[in-house]
C-alpha cells in the first residue's frame, strides 16, 4: 500500500512554474529519500502535501485520504520536521512535547510515556534548559522527538541534515533509519550520502517533475552503464583516445567511457598497438551521485 | 475541546513569561494614577501662571478640581493608551506567522479555528486585564486624591469604553489574519479608528459609530445618558462578532 499518492501536482509562484505535473508515490515502511538541487520543488512539495501551500491541480492522498488546502484532517497522519524548526522557546523540550500531545488529542498517560520514551530517543532526557537556549542540532533533534510524538504513519523531513555539522547529521540520520519500522519516512535532501546510508527508495525531481524514482537497489542495478577511467601519461595521447573512442575528457590526461558504448578491450587493444604509456586504467560503479549529476544536467 | 484549551494554555504562558506581561501592568498602573495626578496638578499649575497670565491679558477662573476631571482625563488619554496596547499586544498572530511557530502547530492537525478562537481569545483578556487595572489604579488614585463624587454612571461609562475596546481588538484580529506584519495589523486597526473619531464630530452620525462608546466624558457629566448609546453598542457587538466570523476563512486561506 503506498502511505502517500501524488498525482500531476502543478503549482506556479507568479511566472515561475514550480511544480510541472508532479507523480510521486511512497510505499509502506519505506525510508524514502527525496532528492533534488535547490529550488526545484521539495520544500513546495512538501508543503502541499502538508496543506499549507495550495496546489493549483493535483491529487494529494496520505493514507488513503484526500489532502484539503488549510484544512489539517490529513495531518493526523503526519509528522513533519522542517528543514528549521521553530519552536515556543519559552517552554522547556518536555513541556512542548506534552503540548504536542494534548493538541493532537492525546491520552494524559501516554503523554507522559511517550514524552520519556521520546526524549531518551533523541538524548534531551536531561535536559532542564528553556528551549531558547538550544544549539542547531538539539532543535533538529527535538524536532525529530515533536514529529514521531504521535505516531504517525507518516514522517516528513524537510533536508533535516543540511546544516547540521557531520557529528549532528550522523545523529539524526541514526534517529530515522531506527524508527523505519514504526512509521514510513519521506525525507528530503542534497546530500547523496545520507540517501544511500538509510534509504529504501528514491525519487530525483527536477525541473518540477519526477524524473527517477524507485526501490535504491533496483535503480543502481538498472543503471548499470558503469564506468571506466583511463588516465594517460601524456596529454597528447589523451587527444588520440578522444579522436578515436570518444568518451569525455575530465582533466587534461583523463578520459571516461561508458561502460556498452565503448568496449574497454578494443582502447586496451588500441593503448597496446601503439605502445601509449598509460597512468592507470579504473572501472568504477554507478554512484547516486552520478546518478543525480545525469539528471540536472539532462 | 483538549486542544483548544492546550493551545489557549500556550497563549497565557508566553504572556505570563514575557517581560512584556510586567512592563504593560507597570505601566498601566502609572497610566491609572498619572489620571487623577493631573487633574489634582492642573489648577497648581494654573495658579502658578495667574499673575503672568493675567499680565498678558488672560483672565482665567480657576475651579478646585473634583474626581470629575480625573474621570475626564481617564477618557481624553484613553486613545493613546490604546494605540499602546495595540502596538505592544497587536504581533499576536504576526509574531507566530515571522517565527514559524504555527507550521508545527497546524502540521500536528490542529484545526486553523481553534488556533483563532484562542489568539482572539486571548487578546480580549489581556485588554479586559489590563484595561481593568487601568481602571482601577484610576479609581484608586481618584478616591485617595479627591473627596467629590460628582462623577456620573462612572461604571456603566467605563462598561462602553472596555466594549470599544474589544471592538478595536476585533479589528485587530481580522488585519491579523489578512496581513503578514505588525506594521499592517496596527494600520488596518487604527486607520478605521481614527476615520471613525473624525466622523464623530457629525452629530448625526455620531451615535452610531463604536468610537461613540470611547467618548465617556458626556455620561460622566451627566450630558447623555447610558440610554443614548444603545444604537452604538448595537452596532459595535454586530460589527465586531462579523469582523471576528470573517477571520475565520480568512485565516483558513492564509498561506503559513
Amino acid at each position: 500500500m503506498d502511505m502517500l499518492r501524488i498525482t500531476g501536482l502543478h503549482k506556479r509562484f507568479g511566472n515561475h512554474e514550480v511544480l510541472k505535473g508532479l507523480d510521486l508515490s511512497v510505499p509502506e515502511h519505506s525510508v524514502f529519500g527525496f532528492v533534488g538541487k535547490n529550488g526545484s520543488g521539495k520544500t513546495t512539495t512538501m508543503k502541499t502535501i502538508l496543506g499549507l501551500i495550495k496546489a493549483d491541480d493535483g491529487e494529494i492522498t496520505v493514507a488513503g485520504e484526500k489532502v484539503v488546502y488549510g484544512q489539517t484532517a490529513t495531518n493526523h497522519h503526519i509528522g513533519y520536521l522542517p528543514d528549521v524548526p521553530e519552536f515556543y522557546d519559552f517552554m522547556k523540550p518536555r513541556e512542548y512535547l506534552v503540548f504536542c500531545g494534548e493538541i493532537t488529542g492525546m491520552e494524559k498517560e501516554d503523554i507522559e510515556k511517550r514524552a520519556d520514551e521520546l526524549l531518551r530517543l533523541v538524548g534531551l532526557d536531561k535536559e532542564e534548559r528553556r528551549i531558547k537556549g538550544f544549539s542547531r542540532g538539539m532543535k533538529q533533534r527535538l524536532g525529530i522527538a515533536q514529529a514521531l510524538f504521535a505516531r504517525p504513519k507518516l514522517l516528513i523531513c524537510d533536508e533535516p541534515t543540511s546544516a547540521l555539522d557531520p557529528m549532528g547529521r550522523k545523529e539524526i540520520l541514526d534517529i530515522l533509519y531506527s524508527v523505519r519500522n514504526e512509521t514510513t519516512v519521506l525525507f528530503s535532501t542534497h546530500v547523496l550520502s545520507d540517501v544511500e546510508r538509510i534509504c529504501t527508495d528514491v525519487a530525483f525531481i527536477d525541473n518540477g517533475v519526477i524524473s527517477i524514482h524507485g526501490k535504491l537497489e533496483d535503480l543502481k542495478a538498472n543503471f548499470n552503464s558503469n564506468e571506466y577511467l583511463v588516465e594517460t601519461l601524456n596529454e597528447s595521447d589523451t587527444f588520440v583516445l578522444l579522436e578515436q573512442f570518444g568518451g569525455v575528457q575530465i582533466a587534461p590526461t583523463r578520459l571516461v567511457f561508458k561502460e556498452g558504448k565503448t568496449e574497454i578491450f578494443d582502447i586496451m587493444n588500441f593503448i597496446a598497438e601503439n605502445k601509449i604509456p598509460v597512468v592507470k586504467i579504473e572501472r568504477f560503479e554507478k554512484t547516486l551521485e552520478s546518478m543525480f549529476m545525469e539528471v540536472i544536467t539532462k | 475541546m483538549r486542544a483548544l484549551i492546550s493551545f489557549t494554555k500556550k497563549e497565557f504562558k508566553s504572556q505570563i513569561r514575557s517581560a512584556k506581561f510586567n512592563i504593560l501592568i507597570g505601566l498601566f498602573i502609572f497610566f491609572g494614577i498619572l489620571n487623577p495626578l493631573f487633574a489634582k496638578l492642573i489648577p497648581f499649575l494654573f495658579e502658578t501662571l495667574e499673575d503672568a497670565m493675567a499680565q498678558a491679558g488672560m483672565n482665567m477662573p480657576i475651579t478646585p478640581a473634583s474626581d470629575l476631571d480625573s474621570w475626564a482625563q481617564f477618557y481624553g488619554n484613553f486613545s493613546l493608551y490604546m494605540i499602546i496596547f495595540i502596538i505592544m499586544q497587536g504581533n499576536i498572530f504576526t509574531k507566530e506567522y515571522g517565527n514559524n511557530t504555527l507550521v508545527l502547530v497546524l502540521t500536528k492537525g490542529l484545526d486553523r479555528w481553534k488556533v483563532l478562537c484562542s489568539k482572539a481569545f486571548m487578546l480580549c483578556a489581556l485588554w479586559t486585564f489590563y484595561y481593568l487595572i487601568y481602571f482601577l489604579a484610576t479609581y484608586a488614585a481618584t478616591e485617595y486624591f479627591f473627596n467629590t463624587s460628582i462623577a456620573q454612571n462612572v461604571v456603566v461609562s467605563a462598561v462602553y469604553l472596555w466594549i470599544g475596546g474589544l471592538w478595536i481588538c476585533a479589528l485587530a484580529i481580522f488585519f491579523s489574519t489578512l496581513a503578514k506584519s505588525i506594521g499592517t495589523v496596527i494600520a488596518g486597526t487604527l486607520i478605521p479608528y481614527i476615520l471613525m473619531s473624525i466622523f464623530s464630530v457629525i452629530p448625526s452620525i455620531d451615535k452610531y459609530l463604536p468610537t461613540s462608546l470611547m467618548s465617556g466624558a458626556n455620561l460622566i457629566y451627566g450630558i447623555t445618558s447610558p440610554s443614548d448609546y444603545l444604537i452604538a453598542l448595537g452596532i459595535t457587538v454586530v460589527t465586531a462578532a462579523a469582523l471576528i466570523t470573517a477571520s475565520v476563512p480568512m485565516f483558513n486561506k492564509k498561506q503559513i
